[in-house]
C-alpha cells in the first residue's frame, strides 16, 4: 500500500514538475527545476530497483515508466525494463529495451553485455561476440564480458572458447579476492 | 597348556573394543570452520519469509535448544533435512526447542531465485520461522562448509553439535542432542556428543573480531587481534586455525603450516587444521604430505568439501586424473554454489584432455558467479 501511495506520489509530483521545466523561462527556477527533476528521477530508480529485487515487477515497471517521463535517455531505465522481461520470459521485448537503451547510451557497457546475454539465449552469437569485443576493448578483464564471449565462441564452434571461459572465471576470481 | 580359544577369544576381544571405540570415539563434526563444539555461535537474526517478522537468537538464548540448519533450494539433501526437522517440530513443539532454517541459495538472491525459494517453502509449509542470508554474511561468519550443515545451540548459544551435509544418521543424533538438553540421556551415552574446549570469553571476543576482520581481508589487523586472543587463553585452538588460513592467504605456508600444528597440539580433532595444514602443504608443492594430512580431516568428517577439494588437486598433480574427478565430484555433491568446485573440476577436466567437461564446468562456475543472469 505504502508503495502505491510512493508511486501515486512520485508520479504526481513529476508530471507537476516537468511542464513547470520545460517551460520556465527563469534561469535560476529552471536550474532549481532541474535539480528537482533530478532527485525524483533519482528517487523513481532507486525504487524501481527496490520492487525488482523483491520480485514486484509490475511496480518496478511503473517506476521505471515514470522515470522514463522524467529522463528519457536514463539508461538505467531500459535496463531494468529489459531485466523485467527477460524475467517474464519475453526475450524479445527484453532484446528491443536493451537495444533502445542502447541507442540511448551508446557507452553503456552494463546494456550491451545484457543484450549480448539476451542475444545468446536467441541463438544469435555473431552479434553478441560484437556486443561482447566492444566492452572487452575498453575493459579487457571484465570478467563478464568475458563470460559472454566465451558462451558466444562456444555457441559458434569455436575452440578458443574454453580459453576464454577459463579466463573469465580467473579473472573474477582474482577481482573478488582483491 | 595352551587354552583351546586363547586366541580366538583374544581376537573377539579385540574386535569388540574397536568396534565400541568406532562408536563411543567422539568423532569431530566440522560443518563449520570457524565454529567448534564448545564455541559461542554468532547470533542470527532476519526477516521470518512467511510472518514478516523481526526473528533473532539472541531472543531464545537461556532457555532454548536451538536447532540451525542452512539450506538451499538447488541441494535435494537439504529439502529431506527440512522435512525431517518439519517432523521434529511437530513432536517436541511443547519443549524449549527452537527451530530456524537459514537459506543460502547464493550470494546475491535473484528474482528467479526467490520465486523457488517462495514455491519450495509454500510446499514444505515449515512450522518455525525461515529467514534468507543474502549477501551470505551468515554464511562465511559460520564458515559454514557443506549444504545442508546444521547447528545445534545449547540456551547459552554454545555450539554442542554440527553435522555437514545430511546423512542417514543426523537425524537421530539431532534427536539424541535434544534428549541430552531435555535430561532424558546422559551426554557420555551419545556417540557424536562433544563438549569441546570452552574457550574464555575474551579470547572469544578477540577470536570474533580478527574473524570478522579477515572476511573484510584486513589480514595484517586480523593478525595483531589474534595474538590477543592467543595471549588471552592459550588452550584455545580456534585462534591458531584461524592465523593458518590468513597465512595461506598472505602466502606464507610455512607459516600456516606452524599454526594448524599449534592448533593441533591443542586440539586434534579440529578438522578444520588439518585440512588446512593439507592445503598449505598442497600450495608448497608438498604433495604427499598433503595427501596424508587431508585424508585425516577425511577420516574426522568424512563430508569435509574443502578437504575433498585440495584432496582432487593433490591427485591431479600425482596425474591421478580419475581420482581426482571422483574428490572434487565428492566436494561439489556436498557444496555444488561453490564456484571454486566447478573451477577445479574444469580444470582437472582440461588436464585430463576432457575439454568438453571442462567447457561445461567454467560454465558452470560462472553461472554461480553471476547468479543474476
Amino acid at each position: 500500500m505504502r508503495r502505491i501511495v510512493l508511486i501515486v506520489l512520485t508520479i504526481s509530483i513529476g508530471s507537476f514538475l516537468l511542464p513547470s521545466f520545460a517551460f520556465s523561462q527563469d534561469d535560476a527556477s529552471a536550474k532549481d527545476a532541474r535539480r528537482k527533476n533530478k532527485k525524483i528521477c533519482r528517487q523513481l530508480l532507486r525504487s524501481a530497483k527496490i520492487s525488482f529485487r523483491d520480485g514486484a515487477y509490475n511496480e518496478a515497471k511503473a517506476f521505471l515508466d515514470s522515470l522514463i517521463l522524467c529522463d528519457i535517455s536514463n539508461p538505467d531505465a531500459y535496463y531494468f525494463l529489459s531485466k523485467i522481461n527477460l524475467v517474464r520470459g519475453d526475450t524479445h521485448a527484453a532484446e528491443s529495451q536493451a537495444s533502445t537503451g542502447i541507442e540511448k547510451a551508446p557507452k553503456s557497457s552494463r546494456l550491451k553485455l545484457l543484450l549480448a546475454r539476451i542475444k545468446i539465449s536467441l541463438g544469435d552469437y555473431a552479434k553478441a561476440l560484437e556486443l561482447t569485443e566492444s566492452v572487452l576493448k575498453i575493459k579487457p578483464r571484465e570478467g563478464k564480458a568475458l563470460y559472454y564471449k566465451g558462451l558466444a565462441l562456444k555457441g559458434l564452434g569455436d575452440p578458443t572458447a574454453i580459453n576464454i571461459l577459463e579466463k573469465a572465471v580467473e579473472t573474477t576470481f582474482d577481482r573478488k579476492s582483491n | 597348556m595352551k587354552p583351546i580359544f586363547s586366541n580366538f577369544l583374544t581376537r573377539v576381544i579385540a574386535l569388540a573394543l574397536f568396534v565400541m571405540s568406532i562408536i563411543v570415539a567422539p568423532s569431530a563434526t566440522a560443518a563449520f570452520k570457524y565454529l567448534s563444539e564448545g564455541m559461542k555461535a554468532p547470533e542470527l537474526s532476519g526477516v521470518d519469509l512467511k510472518s514478516g517478522e523481526k526473528i533473532s537468537t539472541r531472543q531464545w538464548l537461556g532457555d532454548n535448544l536451538i536447532i540451525v540448519v542452512f539450506w538451499s533450494t538447488w541441494s535435494p539433501r537439504s529439502l529431506e533435512e527440512l522435512q525431517s526437522l518439519k517432523e521434529l517440530h511437530a513432536i517436541y513443539q511443547d519443549q524449549p526447542i527452537k527451530f530456524i532454517a537459514v537459506n543460502v541459495d547464493g550470494q546475491n538472491i535473484s528474482p528467479i531465485t526467490r520465486d523457488k525459494i517462495n514455491s519450495t517453502l509454500a510446499d514444505l509449509d515449515l512450522p518455525f520461522p525461515v529467514i534468507i542470508d543474502d549477501k551470505l554474511s551468515i554464511f562465511y561468519e559460520f564458515g559454514v562448509i557443506a549444504v545442508p550443515s546444521t547447528a545445534v545451540l545449547d540456551s547459552s548459544g554454545v555450539l554442542k553439535y554440527g553435522p555437514a551435509g545430511f546423512s542417514l544418521t543426523t537425524k537421530d543424533r539431532i534427536v539424541d542432542s535434544i534428549d541430552v538438553f531435555l535430561g532424558l540421556k546422559k551426554p557420555d551415552k551419545v556417540a557424536q556428543f562433544r563438549d569441546g574446549y570452552r574457550p574464555k570469553n575474551k579470547s572469544s571476543r578477540f577470536y570474533n573480531m580478527a574473524l570478522n576482520l579477515g572476511l573484510k581481508k584486513s589480514w595484517e589487523r586480523a593478525l595483531s587481534i589474534l595474538d590477543s586472543a592467543e595471549a588471552a587463553d592459550s588452550m584455545f585452538a580456534g585462534p591458531h586455525t584461524l592465523r593458518g588460513d590468513i597465512m595461506i592467504r598472505l602466502e606464507r605456508y610455512e607459516d600456516a603450516q606452524t599454526s594448524f600444528a599449534k592448533a593441533i597440539k591443542l586440539d586434534s580433532m579440529v578438522v578444520a587444521a588439518w585440512a588446512g595444514w593439507g592445503q598449505a602443504l598442497l600450495k608448497s608443492g608438498t604433495i604427499e604430505e598433503a595427501i596424508a594430512k587431508l585424508k585425516h580431516a577425511l577420516d574426522l568428517d568424512s563430508e569435509y568439501t574443502p578437504a575433498f577439494l585440495d584432496l582432487g588437486m593433490c591427485l591431479a598433480q600425482q596425474g591421478l586424473y580419475d581420482d581426482a574427478i571422483d574428490s572434487l565430484n565428492k566436494a561439489k555433491e556436498l557444496n555444488f554454489a561453490n564456484p571454486t568446485v566447478h573451477y577445479y573440476l574444469g580444470q582437472v577436466y582440461r588436464q585430463a584432455g576432457n575439454d568438453d567437461k571442462a567447457t561445461e564446468s567454467y560454465i558452470k562456475a560462472l553461472e554461480l558467479l553471476y547468479p543474476s543472469d
